[in-house]
């Protein structure tokens, strides 16, 4: 008797979970809705995503999962991503995607590079795009440059002329070749203002963790530094927090930190969003090629904010000005470097 | 058959059901199909030959840092370290792969023995500290776990980084140090016989043989072992350091079968899951063998819901921890016996 009750109610729950799953709704795939701009073949692409965080994350995976999903609907194409992958997991998602007819991978972040590099060459006809990457491509490896260089010697510039005691601390996350690149970018535009200035760069290993971030800017000022930016994604709250406990002027770069504090005299962003959207709609057309597509402040992808805050009178109006005529002219197509170079 | 044989049988197959009737109810929530997403689900974990590989490999993995966990608890302890354990492996293997001369057959060789060995010596740390100095293995093996994850993270970041990047990650080990393939086509690592081998080895040392015996009888109640005569010191630091050494063999599986480089964050939280796939499997070798296939199924099943579906991935961990929950939990078989217990007594007045 008793088995045949145990029967009753294994048989019970199977049931249940059959009508329940009667219940559910279609499976959702973004960009159902087929556009006449796409095309009929662009809704046959399928594309996948890898991001590093949660995609609902306000911040960097957000960033590439909205600009997916724009283009997706924009194409009509099916688009799905993975959220959180792990460092273990990176080369099974994307031969999983591969091996399932998405015929364009995109990988978010330094981080995925060397699996990218590692899966693309199995697979010549699937289009990767890994995001902030610049070397090392291979000819169906596309990497996406969001104007890093240009993002650091503005970001220089803005410190340079703002320091007193010609030591600037840089807040950053993962030591990637992009960062590394900015943050050269920003020494050299700041040494350019004063050969003397010093600028030290923490790396604190997370893009979340704002305690250490928060902990990381205290070092810099506690070492002297006096003047502060910031390039960890949502972690560079913390920073920003302890810059305004401090009184220490700060430049967030890359991530804008709105209303976080009074201290930022001025934020150059960057849009990865639009980058990566701009990159994802030309791999749909097949106008992608191998390398680097660089954008940046011609094509919007980087911006600047503008100066304000009770802190922003530590520029006077015309360093204010001489940054902003620089900036215009990088917008009007001149090479950044060589307009710091004639100007300083 | 015996009730309670069927009852053990049955139980765990309708606990997985009310977890996976739970998972629907979420997954509707969601405002996704619970049968797509449990196809889904099927398919990534079983659904062609690479596939498959990819969960036996997982499957390796998970099993062998359960046997971690259910070595100690066998011998009375409570292994929280196998995740450390697993870091210790790792790094011995791929210190061997980078820093050995010798045939590459040789030194793959040497680098699993050397896996095994780390994992054991760390696994032996704990249990010293257990034995002479009443340290509770906890706390121990907890902190351990973190003093090897950024051990390694150091190293992996600076002695043995690639040049090339700047990851945080050793070289691709050359092929010729890669565990050979059982199927090349799917990618199907032989780690998967050595997993098979310390499972048998567990069983027969356990249930066969005298010293195995006797670590049970410690881990039961260790006064009366020493009563009876048995070296519960001894006992203790054998079990640790078998229970490292298991630990640190996965560490070696997951560098040469299946990542073919050290990185950051390569235990990837099996430490923990093994300490589930133990507990699901009620410390038996066949029972891990078998919560094992459904965790590391789980596992990679997963990936492949959040691939192709828009289920988020904190909703695919919620369902596997329910999973989890509802099996240990055990309420088929507790309201059950309940029951028998309560007719026999009125049988018996």
């Amino acid at each position: 008797m008793k088995l045949k009750k145990l029967l009753a109610l294994v048989l019970s729950v199977a049931m249940l979970a059959l009508c329940l799953s009667g219940c559910g709704g279609e499976t959702k795939e973004d960009g159902g809705s087929a556009d006449s701009s796409g095309g009929g073949d662009a809704s046959e692409i399928k594309m996948g995503l890898l991001l590093p965080g949660s995609a609902n994350d306000g911040g960097w995976s957000q960033m590439a999962a909205d600009a997916f999903e724009a283009a997706a609907n924009e194409y009509g194409c099916t688009a799905d991503y993975t959220e959180s992958v792990a460092a273990t997991d990176m080369e099974t998602i994307m031969r999983g995607y591969a091996d399932n007819g998405y015929s364009i991978i995109v990988s978010h972040g330094a981080e995925f590079l060397d699996a990218s590099k590692q899966v693309a060459k199995d697979y010549p006809d699937i289009q990767f795009i890994n995001t902030s990457s610049m070397n090392g491509m291979d000819p169906n490896l596309a990497g996406i440059d969001f104007g890093s260089a240009e993002l650091g010697y503005i970001t220089g510039l803005i410190a340079g002329m703002a320091t007193e005691s010609n030591k600037i601390g840089l807040v950053c996350a993962m030591e990637g070749d992009t960062t590394v690149l900015c943050n050269e970018c920003v020494e050299y535009a700041a040494k350019k203002i004063n050969p003397d200035i010093e600028v030290t760069v923490v790396y604190t290993g997370s893009f979340d963790d704002q305690l250490k971030a928060k902990q990381a800017t205290a070092e810099l000022i506690n070492n002297g530094c006096d003047v502060i930016a910031m390039n960890c994604d949502a972690a560079a709250i913390g920073a920003v927090q302890q810059c305004d406990e401090a009184g220490v002027v700060c430049v967030p770069y890359a991530t804008p930190m709105d209303g976080q504090g009074s201290t930022i005299i001025c934020q150059v962003i960057q849009d990865a969003q639009l980058g990566i959207q701009v990159a994802v709609e030309k791999a749909i057309e097949g106008t992608l090629g191998s390398g680097a597509l660089a954008m940046g402040i011609a094509e919007n992808v980087v911006t600047l904010d503008d100066f304000q805050g009770p802190y922003s009178d530590v520029l006077t109006d015309d360093e204010v000005n001489q940054i902003i005529e620089i900036f215009d002219k990088v917008y009007n197509g001149e090479d950044v470097k060589e307009v710091i170079d004639s100007t300083f | 058959m015996n009730k309670q044989k069927v009852l053990g049988i049955v139980s765990p197959l309708v606990s997985i059901a009310l977890a996976m009737l739970s998972g629907s109810i979420l997954i509707m929530l969601i405002g996704q199909n619970p049968l797509s997403a449990f196809q889904l689900i099927f398919k990534g974990a079983f659904g062609n030959a690479a596939n498959m590989a990819t969960t036996m490999s997982k499957v390796t993995t998970l099993t062998l840092t359960g046997l971690s966990y259910a070595f100690a608890y066998r011998c009375g302890m409570i292994n929280i370290g196998a995740e450390g354990q697993l870091y210790m492996g790792a790094l011995c293997s791929t210190l061997c792969v980078l820093k050995l001369p010798g045939p590459p057959a040789l030194v793959m060789i040497v680098a699993v023995i050397a896996g095994f060995i780390g994992g054991g010596l760390a696994g032996l740390l704990i249990g010293v500290l257990k034995v002479y100095f009443g340290a509770n293995e906890v706390i121990t093996t907890v902190m351990f776990n973190y003093v090897m994850q950024y051990f390694v993270l150091y190293m992996v970041a600076n002695p043995i980084q690639d040049p090339a990047s700047t990851a945080p990650q050793t070289i691709l080990f050359p092929e010729a140090y890669w565990l050979p393939w059982l199927s090349f086509k799917s990618k199907l690592h032989c780690g998967i016989i050595l997993m098979v081998i310390c499972l048998i080895f567990y069983g027969i040392f356990l249930w066969k043989m005298r010293a195995g015996f006797g670590m049970r009888i410690v881990g039961q109640n260790n006064l009366a072992a020493e009563y009876a005569g048995l070296d519960v010191k001894k006992n203790r630091l054998l079990a640790m350091f078998f229970a490292g050494g298991f630990a640190g063999l996965a560490g070696a599986i997951e560098v040469l079968g299946v990542q073919h480089r050290l990185l950051k964050g390569v235990a990837s939280n099996y430490g923990f899951d093994g300490m589930a796939v133990a507990l699901l499997g009620n410390t038996t070798p066949v029972g891990m063998l078998l919560s094992g296939l459904l965790i590391g199924a789980l596992k990679s099943g997963g990936n492949a819901l959040q691939m192709f579906s828009k289920v988020p991935a904190s909703a695919v961990d919620l369902i596997r921890a329910m999973v989890i929950i509802f099996v240990l939990v055990d309420l088929v078989r507790r309201i059950a016996q309940s029951r028998l217990e309560k007719r026999r007594m009125k049988v018996n007045g």
